[in-house]
């Protein structure tokens, strides 16, 4: 098994709020967070691009979630992260930090 | 919630349909709360226009697009299918698909450079805003027991009918055939394509103006409205405007106006345009003669019909007075006028394609041409398309093992007849691109052949795409179907064992009809070119009388005043000149010098027995000098 994770910069923005939102992890409120914490605007249609992309590539699994009166009676999609995922985000914090600590002490000094 | 607060329909309408319909609702459900939130957030007209945003933006993702076609049937995965299988064949037998589609480029180029001819033959005087009520007034004359049609009428006619007749808004008149010499500084040419006009004209007929104003521009004596050609001939790049041109030897006329040219489509074409006071100081409102290309303008709704019923109230108040005093007949003698002088209305959109008199502003055309033609552009297509389905008949042979291939591995036949069809189709439209790559070239040479200019904005225009691929599907369609049908209609096991040779049996009679009829209608078109041809050459070679060869025409000798006669005995004085001769005019053209004859017992008794002679002024040495053998009698001496 090959090692190599590709994650996108945008992907593993995302993913980090699907992560975040826990069991409230959908379209609208992915979008709103990433504005939120991120300050990063993109539109619903790029967020459910980057979603279809996780979902393929096994970091988020989903299923069709309740309807609510604001949607107007229409279900949505709801995510979840999948271990895969969880693990990917972990590796990915690992290598950076482990190469923030290689050069912080020259970098600071 | 009230319903302006609802999102814009079509964008769910949309998605609806380009969406497979397990997305379908979580995207709406996304968008709608979006746009609550931007209601909250912002304004109802900016969570509109966020809305219809984010919903087009679906439509450019690519899950968007993947996820539907894993839904759909197999149709779009056959019909990617049937493209490759085309696009192979056709690499496969280059040289047979280029002749074919060589051959129906042609037949579609063709018919589009024929059919941008028809169109704008039938597009004639179109440019101006009120093109369907004008009318030019024409009149009818019975002269010696046949009637002659005029384009153009008496000065007065044209003001008398409008002062008459509340139906009529406006009014302008034309005269031509002025040549004035003109000069500015060291340059000077004489003008052969004046028009001489109403104050009226420029908005009459809608012509905008590059500089100065259309409505004075004509207004006064000695103005004169120039083209750009004419103002560049003159002053080069200077500013025309202001500048003033002397006329022969003793005008001068101020340049007011500048226009850039006269519509390519119109029936007439001036290079520059005088107001009628500048070379006719005072004129004769009469209305006997004929003289002025009239046209009037109709109030919207008018009954043109009716109008001309008014008309012979007018002969008898005008004309009659004036044929009796002309001619000294009794008044009961003149008033025969009102049914041998009758005045008439052409709608201006008719004066191109309908109008044949000997006297008219420009080359008309003519309807039977355009039919004509147009047949000769449906035939050719035909024809192009008929070659097309033999030719892929033809070359069934190859196909048909092909076929039974893939019946064997379970091809239905409406599978087949599509990859056939879709394969024709293909090729019906590279034929119309390549159609179109040879228009591009073709159009230099077509505008000299036609003597009109074609741009090859009617081409691209969108009615005329619309009708070339319609026209392509159709092709495409016809030429396709039979092969498709045929080819697919193998049985399988024969073919396999090749004991079938296609092309033979009962569609063998389509096939052969389809040549005969291609051989006829070729023999068709190519007795026709001869007879043309040789029709060309007999108008070219017909002996007219007198001969033309080696014969000079040196035009406007009369400004040499009294040397005139001496500058002609100077040529015959060189050894080189055979014979010389001083006249009004040359053979053909047109002659606007003429008298009414009758016989001697019937001068004055019968109106309408007159015989019309026109007059050449000429020397003795005219007959010699342009050959012209005696009937009866002898030469002048």
């Amino acid at each position: 098994m090959t090692n190599r994770i590709y994650l996108g910069e945008l992907e593993e923005l995302v993913l980090l709020m699907v992560a975040l939102l826990g069991d409230d992890a959908y379209g609208v409120s992915i979008t709103e967070q990433l504005k939120a914490q991120a300050n990063r605007k993109i539109t619903i249609s790029a967020t459910h691009s980057v979603l279809h992309r996780l979902e393929e590539k096994g970091f988020v699994k989903s299923k069709m979630g309740g309807a609510s009166t604001e949607r107007g009676g229409r279900r949505k999609r709801m995510f979840r992260i999948t271990a895969y995922g969880r693990n990917t985000l972990e590796d990915l914090r690992t290598t950076r930090n482990s190469i923030w600590a290689m050069m912080s002490k020259p970098a600071m000094s | 919630m009230s319903s302006d607060q609802q999102p814009p329909r079509w964008i769910d309408r949309l998605i609806d349909r380009l969406s497979p319909p397990d997305l379908a609702e979580e995207i709406r459900g996304d968008l709608y709360e979006t746009f609550q939130l931007d209601i909250s957030r912002h304004s109802l007209s900016r969570a509109k226009r966020n809305y219809a945003l984010n919903g087009i933006g679906f439509l450019f993702k690519r899950f968007f697009w993947r996820a539907s076609t894993v839904t759909q049937s197999n149709s779009l995965i056959m019909f990617n299918n049937y493209f490759l299988m085309a696009w192979r064949s056709l690499l496969k037998n280059k040289t047979f698909y280029t002749i074919n589609i060589f051959g129906l480029s042609i037949g579609i180029a063709c018919a589009l450079l024929i059919g941008s001819y028809i169109f704008s033959e039938l597009t004639y005087d179109t440019y101006p805003k009120n093109a369907s009520d004008i009318y030019r007034v024409e009149v009818k004359v019975l002269g010696n027991g046949n009637w002659v049609d005029y384009s153009n009428v008496d000065y007065g006619v044209g003001s008398g009918m409008a002062a008459a007749y509340p139906e009529i808004v406006s009014l302008t008149r034309i005269n031509k055939g002025y040549t004035p010499y003109l000069r500015y500084n060291d340059i000077v040419s004489k003008e052969e394509n004046m028009g001489i006009v109403d104050s009226s004209f420029l908005n009459f007929f809608s012509l905008p103006l590059l500089s100065g104003n259309s409505k004075t521009a004509l207004s006064e004596p000695n103005q004169v409205v120039i083209s750009t050609a004419f103002a560049k001939k003159y002053f080069g790049d200077e500013d025309p405007m202001g500048k003033v041109l002397s006329v022969g030897t003793n005008g001068a006329w101020k340049v007011t106006g500048l226009f850039d040219k006269m519509p390519d489509r119109s029936h007439f074409n001036f290079d520059a345009l005088v107001s009628s006071y500048t070379v006719f100081k005072q004129r004769r409102e009469s209305w006997s003669n004929i003289g002025d290309f009239t046209y009037i303008q109709v109030a919207p709704g008018t009954d043109v019909n009716a109008l001309e019923s008014k008309f012979p109230a007018l002969v008898k108040e005008h004309v009659v007075p004036e044929v009796q005093a002309d001619m000294g007949v009794s008044l009961e003698e003149a008033e025969k006028s009102v049914n041998t002088f009758i005045f008439t209305l052409r709608p201006l959109l008719d004066i191109h394609l309908g109008s044949h008199t000997s006297n008219e502003l420009g080359v008309n055309g003519d309807i039977k041409y355009l039919y004509i033609l147009g047949a000769l552009a449906v035939f050719i297509l035909l024809l192009a398309c008929v070659n097309f389905v033999n030719l892929s008949t033809a070359t069934s042979t190859k196909r048909a093992r092909e076929v039974g291939v893939r019946k064997v591995m379970g091809s239905i036949r409406k599978q087949l007849v599509w990859q056939f069809l879709t394969e024709s189709l293909l090729l019906a439209f590279s034929a119309m691109i390549f159609a179109y790559g040879i228009v591009a070239i073709a159009l230099p040479l077509f505008s000299d052949l036609t003597g009109k200019t074609n741009s090859f904005s009617f081409f691209v225009m969108p009615s005329t795409i619309v009708v070339v691929v319609i026209a392509t599907l159709f092709v495409g369609f016809i030429s396709g179907i039979y092969p498709s049908l045929f080819l697919s209609s193998f049985n399988t096991i024969k073919v396999l064992k090749g004991v079938t040779t296609p092309g033979s049996g009962r569609k063998d009679h389509l096939r052969s009809g389809l040549v005969v009829f291609q051989f006829a209608v070729s023999f068709a078109l190519i007795v026709a070119t001869l007879v043309v041809y040789e029709q060309l050459s007999y108008m070219q070679n017909k002996d007219l009388g007198y001969s033309k060869d080696q014969v000079l025409v040196i035009k406007d000798t009369r400004a040499l005043r009294a040397n005139e006669k001496i500058f002609r005995d100077e040529l015959v004085n060189d050894s080189r000149v055979i014979n010389a001769s001083i006249s009004s005019q040359m053979p053909g053209e047109s002659n606007m010098d003429g008298t009414q004859a009758y016989a001697k017992e019937r001068r004055g008794a019968e109106n309408g027995s007159e015989i019309h002679i026109d007059i050449f002024h000429v020397d003795y040495d005219y007959l010699a000098t342009l050959g012209i053998k005696m009937a009866h009698g002898r030469n002048f001496s």
